[in-house]
């Protein structure tokens, strides 16, 4: 389902993040048109519910059914994605992005339209758990992109002003051109002739 | 109403200001309140009628509106290969609303309680068709979607293939079928007892 409209207010639960703990990427022809999707490895110790939907999920015959929404979050230092899945099972979730470390995985599941998630712990990565049960959760364009490149331009600014002393107008290139880096890592995708995988 | 008492009054000012007869002039307002009078009981005659006719008209709606009902006649178990079941729900669906109802998803709603502690209902797709897999499986799914008139009703199968994989060996707590029409309405009954069909 997409949702193209006004940003708007709300209040999430906070019991129900379910924070990044890990991160690669896989490609497969068949997904996502061979573009790289990012592989979310999700500390689900807090959530084992999120843990046991994964696994029944490869275990019910047909896709499900999710609802996703994106946000900013208050302090503004990151955004989020909220997933309410209907089926096989009921459950609602978010995970959080920190903007600096992890915008690439941002970027990554806005180009492909879609993102894997497992179950895992801190120094897990996708090739060395292969055997994880592991969910593909389409996310379609909402209305967020337009927001999101603003956005993510104003936190790398304010960053690299930061980190280096620069005045915010002067360090503003800089800003656009790690954007442009990032762009362009997440729009690789494999070629048909062949298997990729990354982490 | 009101107009009628004004004029009435408005008439009686003036026939008492000339200088006619005095006789006349009571006449007429006698008259005028009579009439004043008989427009107060035709008007509260009429609201009567008209609170009748919007309790018929309420009652129209809610027999256009009512929802379907679901009885289950039977509920079987066909253990047909080791590690999952096929369960199938015979059941009738009543229609009382004026109107046709669409029955557009069935669903086999399995609850359990993980080893984690962790309570999950997944809701399990019926089957359309008996595969090779089922082909001891002697009875014919409903056909979905399945149309039912006005003031109507009709029964069938609705068969569901569960893996024992679903709940990790976990016991079954409770199983619900739900059925839902085209306009987002759903009704379920819960099954309590199947019918074990040996191979």
């Amino acid at each position: 389902m997409t949702s193209v409209g006004k940003p708007r207010r709300a209040r999430v639960d906070p019991a129900l993040a379910v924070p990044v703990v890990g991160d690669g990427s896989l490609a497969q022809p068949e997904v996502a048109d061979g573009r790289f999707v990012p592989v979310l490895i999700l500390d689900t110790s807090r959530r084992p519910d999120v843990a046991e939907m994964i696994r029944v999920h490869g275990h019910v015959e047909g896709p499900g059914d999710v609802r996703c929404q994106w946000a900013t979050m208050k302090p503004p230092d990151g955004v989020a994605l909220h997933l309410t899945f209907e089926r096989p099972v009921d459950l609602e979730m978010y995970v959080p992005f920190s903007v600096e470390p992890q915008a690439v995985l941002v970027e990554g599941i806005l180009r492909a339209g879609a993102v894997w998630i497992q179950a895992g712990e801190s120094g897990d990565v996708p090739s060395r758990t292969l055997g994880v049960p592991r969910l593909l959760v389409e996310v379609p364009e909402t209305g967020f992109r337009s927001y999101w490149d603003d956005f993510l331009l104003d936190q790398l600014t304010r960053a690299i002003a930061r980190d280096t002393g620069l005045p915010r107008r002067k360090a503003r290139p800089y800003a656009v051109e790690v954007i442009s880096q990032l762009a362009e890592i997440a729009a690789l995708r494999m070629r048909s002739d062949g298997p990729a995988g990354g982490n | 109403m009101f107009v009628a008492v004004v004029a009435a009054e408005l008439f009686a000012e003036q026939a008492s200001s000339s200088s006619g007869n005095a006789d006349v002039a009571a006449v007429t307002a006698v008259v005028s309140v009579g009439i004043a009078a008989v427009a107060l009981l035709v008007s509260m005659s009429n609201r009567r009628t008209a609170r009748r006719a919007l309790v018929l008209a309420e009652r129209q709606e809610a027999r256009r509106l009512a929802p379907f009902g679901l009885y289950l006649n039977e509920a079987r178990r066909w253990r047909l290969q080791p590690g999952g079941a096929t369960l199938g729900a015979h059941v009738r669906v009543s229609n009382p609303a004026d109107r046709g109802v669409s029955v557009v998803r069935a669903e086999l709603h399995v609850q359990y309680t993980s080893p984690e502690n962790v309570i999950l209902t997944v809701k399990v797709p019926c089957v359309s068709d008996v595969g090779p897999a089922d082909d001891s499986v002697p009875v014919e799914p409903a056909e979905m979607p399945l149309s039912v008139g006005p003031t109507s009703a009709r029964a069938g199968w609705f068969l569901f293939r569960v893996d024992a994989a679903i709940t990790n060996s976990a016991p079954v707590d409770r199983y619900d079928i739900v059925l839902e029409d085209v306009e987002g309405r759903s009704e379920s009954v819960q099954i309590v007892t199947f019918s074990e069909v040996l191979r």
